[in-house]
């Protein structure tokens, strides 16, 4: 009664609303979080990425959109020297950088411009390293801070980079949104200008879409670069919309006040599969969720112990509960779309008895006590892992492996997986450029131990040996096979158990069409087109 | 002079709580920075020099405290910008609206009380009583989703969520949206467009925010005037053959007036910080609420001690103009030191 009252009297108070116009030439597109820069070097979240690297920024190379395939962006071409530590890149000739109200460039791409995309995050000594702070997470995590020797201008368009050790997934690595291009006219323009923090807050680049303005918390807002050295984007703005809640999303969808929106909640798309006014967009993600098991604790040092507790899980019942059916069971923990996935690696079958004859065999005839820790944030490798966690107790539980379910706040839960105090933990991992050692190095080096990734704190030497060496060759069958070879030991070894390989959704209206899957949770808008002028 | 130096020690203890009440929680913000993906020792270590954690909590205080002194607040932690930068113009937005469910849960509020403390035990009474204790206990996030469901989608009245139409490039002036969009080249450019379409925005976020405070502020007033009501001066008054309304507007409104206003300053403090989190997360509204509790959760030490500074020097003022705002209507107040 209230709220009725209180309506009439608001609805009094605004008079009539203006009837919204449906803009032809805008695009919605609603995102979860808002990013902390405009800058993809500075950036890990996936909103920021998109919000920056496939709007306002290109970069040398790129994933053919849609596959893992590169192919040329700015640079023309590019050569290896034999050795794989030298790379020689050729720029286009005659690209612009965007031509904004803020700024209006005077010269074109040039090799100093990638020089100091680079250099930013390399030299400590460059004007711009310290700029907004200096994390550069995907710089040094890739190891580019500690492989890049120097970056060497030839001649206008011509550059050399030169690694210490060969890298063959350098390449790749280089179509990563953290290896954007910035221009450095730009950068110079903002020294003289004194406000050097603005090139991460009011961004120029070479993309497809330039920037007007930026609300933290509220919205982006883009337009057409109609300059674009590519073909040039059909539709003319560009509106990135915050919105952090999961069923508002869907709702302003509904409403037809966002056109895309990210991840939806998994419980509301088979409903909205069934409406023809919406598209349902299914990206297969490179991504795993696992359960990690500490084998430097005991009894999960115990191979046996580790292989009980997989035989006991039914992951099957947690593809269907927790992700609503909307993920495939994983055995390996890279998914079947990345190089050298192995199919005829030991499974381990929903299995009851083996679990408790491999339990007895190891010496635990009656049972053993373990701690469940379960991913307290929602991600999408594991969107509900209390859920996941109750689950698992009642499935070992049935083995005899009594398990006791804890969570932390995350910072804390990252910290104490970090100091390896845990037992089983739930984590996953997504990759970013689909490469096998993106995810077993980081995962299951005996290197990443203490860096709080390797969370089975997993070290085996014939194991490592095998990444290490598949990193030092380019050729694709010899790098197949290695990896095939490591599967195969990591699945006898069962440090962690591979659980679930989630897909990542997107959900359109009909108007829009020209989306381009991408399996790296990446939005390309440039191809986007809206259909017909039928009025809705 | 005895209270400005009571306003200056608690704000000090509001700074020494929150500098040590966050530092004391587990993670860190480097850690939580690098998230799942794990990070190495030696890059961690400069990423915590850099940003000072390295050093002993006394001497990070020491030197935080110092920098205030020069009138630096320090950056962000995790977007590297100035706290003023980021906090502003979030603080802009929460006030904004929280200073509309504040006035607007006063009026209708009170109103609403007067109505019911003269009806008291009819059938109306009893019936609007019993429903508003049902729509407080509503939670705050299920009757936003509730209310864009019925006004936004069913009956198209009122946009989902967000602060004003993306057909608007509003010029920012003061960073209040309603005043900015009436100032200058914005209004040349849109007229009252930008402003409807604020107010438009608006509506379900107030509602929203105002429920509680309705009814709380109701329920006081209306126990208020019951007890008012009773007392001897009242029935002196009526007694005296004087009106219904000119006992009410003479002896009841200055009464009720004191409790009433406390509750509902109480309630302004609690909707532009408190109440503003779920809500301004479910109308993705670009408040501090919300970029409070995204502070907390990436640990970002330096943005939360100037919000809760900023929250709580917020407090100690609304608490000042509420007491001399009542040293006004009260007169026994008037006569103390």
């Amino acid at each position: 009664m209230i709220i009725c009252g209180v309506v009439t009297v608001s609805i009094s108070l605004i008079g009539c609303a203006p009837p919204k116009k449906e803009n032809k030439n805008t695009l919605i597109y609603c995102s979860e979080g808002s990013p902390e820069l405009l800058n993809p070097q500075k950036t890990l979240s996936g909103t920021a990425r998109t919000a920056t690297a496939t709007t306002i920024y290109d970069r040398l190379v790129d994933f053919k959109p849609g596959t893992m395939e590169i192919v040329p962006s700015l640079a023309e071409s590019w050569q290896v020297s034999k050795d794989g530590t030298e790379y020689l890149f050729k720029l286009k000739n005659n690209i612009s950088f965007q031509e904004t109200n803020f700024f209006k460039p005077k010269r074109n791409l040039n090799a100093d411009d990638v020089i100091f995309s680079i250099e930013r995050q390399l030299d400590v000594n460059n004007p711009y390293h310290k700029v907004n702070g200096i994390n550069y997470q995907y710089f040094q995590g890739m190891g580019f801070s500690e492989n890049i020797e120097s970056v060497d201008k030839i001649d206008g368009l011509n550059l050399r980079i030169k690694l210490k050790k060969p890298d063959y997934i350098f390449i790749k690595n280089m179509a990563l949104p953290f290896m954007s291009i910035l221009s450095k006219e730009y950068a110079d323009h903002l020294i003289k200008e004194n406000r050097r923090e603005d090139i991460d807050n009011i961004p120029l680049g070479t993309g497809p879409y330039y920037f007007i303005s930026y609300v933290p918390d509220s919205v982006i807002k883009y337009k057409a670069n109609n300059k674009y050295w590519r073909d040039k984007p059909k539709i003319e703005n560009l509106i990135i919309s915050i919105t952090p809640d999961i069923g508002v999303r869907m709702e302003k969808l509904k409403k037809g006040e966002c056109d895309i929106i990210v991840s939806p909640n998994p419980h509301d798309i088979d409903e909205i599969t069934k409406n023809k006014k919406f598209k349902v967009i299914k990206n297969e993600g490179i991504n795993i969720g696992y359960l990690a098991l500490n084998t430097e604790k005991k009894p999960l040092d115990n191979l046996k112990v580790r292989q009980a507790i997989a035989y006991a899980l039914n992951k099957k019942s947690y593809i269907d509960i927790v992700y609503n059916n909307k993920a495939t069971i994983a055995i390996n923990p890279y998914p079947k779309n990345v190089l050298g996935y192995n199919d005829s690696v030991k499974k381990y079958n929903y299995n009851i008895e083996e679990s408790k004859k491999l339990l007895n065999e190891a010496g635990y005839p009656n049972g053993i006590d373990l701690e469940l820790w379960t991913l307290p944030v929602s991600r999408p490798y594991n969107p509900d892992g209390k859920k996941m966690g109750q689950l698992m107790q009642s499935d070992l539980a049935k083995a005899n492996i009594r398990v006791k379910i804890k969570s932390y706040e995350w910072g804390t839960y990252l910290q104490k997986v970090k100091n390896g105090e845990h037992q089983l933990v739930q984590l996953g991992w997504n990759s970013d450029n689909g490469d096998p050692d993106n995810f077993l190095f980081p995962l299951l080096s005996c290197e990443s131990v203490d860096k709080g990734s390797n969370n089975a704190r997993y070290c085996n030497k014939e194991f490592n040996e095998i990444i290490t060496n598949a990193k030092l060759t380019n050729n694709q069958n010899i790098r197949k096979k290695l990896y095939e070879e490591a599967l195969t030991i990591l699945a006898n070894d069962e440090p962690i158990v591979p659980l679930a390989h989630a897909d990542i959704y997107r959900i359109s209206n009909n108007r829009v069409s020209g989306y381009i899957n991408n399996p790296f949770d990446l939005d390309y808008f440039q191809y986007l087109i809206f259909k017909g002028e039928n009025n809705e | 002079m005895n209270r400005s130096i009571n306003f200056f020690i608690s704000i000090f203890f509001i700074f020494l709580i929150s500098f040590f009440l966050i530092r004391l929680a587990p993670g860190d913000p480097v850690l939580l920075m690098l998230g799942d993906r794990g990070n190495d020792p030696a890059q961690y270590r400069i990423m915590m020099e850099s940003l000072g954690l390295n050093y002993p909590l006394y001497e990070q205080l020491k030197m935080y405290i110092l920098n205030i002194f020069k009138g630096n607040f320090g950056n962000s932690i995790v977007s590297g910008k100035s706290i003023i930068v980021e906090l502003l113009p979030r603080w802009k937005a929460s006030f904004e609206l929280g200073l509309i469910v504040f006035i607007f849960s006063f009026f209708i509020g009170s109103i609403l009380g007067i109505y019911l403390a003269y009806k008291f035990n009819s059938k109306v009474e009893r019936i609007l009583s019993s429903s508003m204790l049902v729509v407080y206990c509503i939670p705050i996030f299920w009757l936003g989703l509730l209310l864009i469901n019925i006004f936004s989608l069913k009956f198209n009245l009122f946009p989902v969520s967000g602060r004003i139409g993306y057909e608007f490039d509003l010029i920012s002036y003061t960073g209040f949206y309603l005043i900015d969009s009436l100032i200058g080249d914005n209004y040349k450019n849109y007229s009252f467009t930008a402003f409807f379409s604020c107010l438009n925005h608006m509506v379900l976020p107030i509602i929203t925010m105002s429920i509680v405070p309705i009814v709380s502020i109701a329920k006081i007033t209306k126990v208020s005037i019951l007890e008012v009501l009773r007392k001897d001066y009242i029935l002196t008054a009526k007694s005296l053959g004087m009106s219904e309304s000119s006992i009410f507007f003479k002896h009841v409104l200055r009464n009720i007036l004191v409790p009433v206003l406390t509750i509902s300053s109480l309630y302004l403090i609690n909707v532009t910080v408190a109440g503003a989190i779920l809500t301004e997360t479910i109308f993705s509204w670009p408040g501090i609420g919300r970029f409070l509790v995204t502070s907390v959760l990436s640990r970002d030490y330096p943005v939360i001690q100037v919000v809760i500074l900023f929250i709580g020097v917020f407090i100690l003022i609304v608490n000042l103009i509420l007491e001399m705002l009542v040293k006004i209507i009260d007169p026994k107040q008037r006569v103390k030191v």
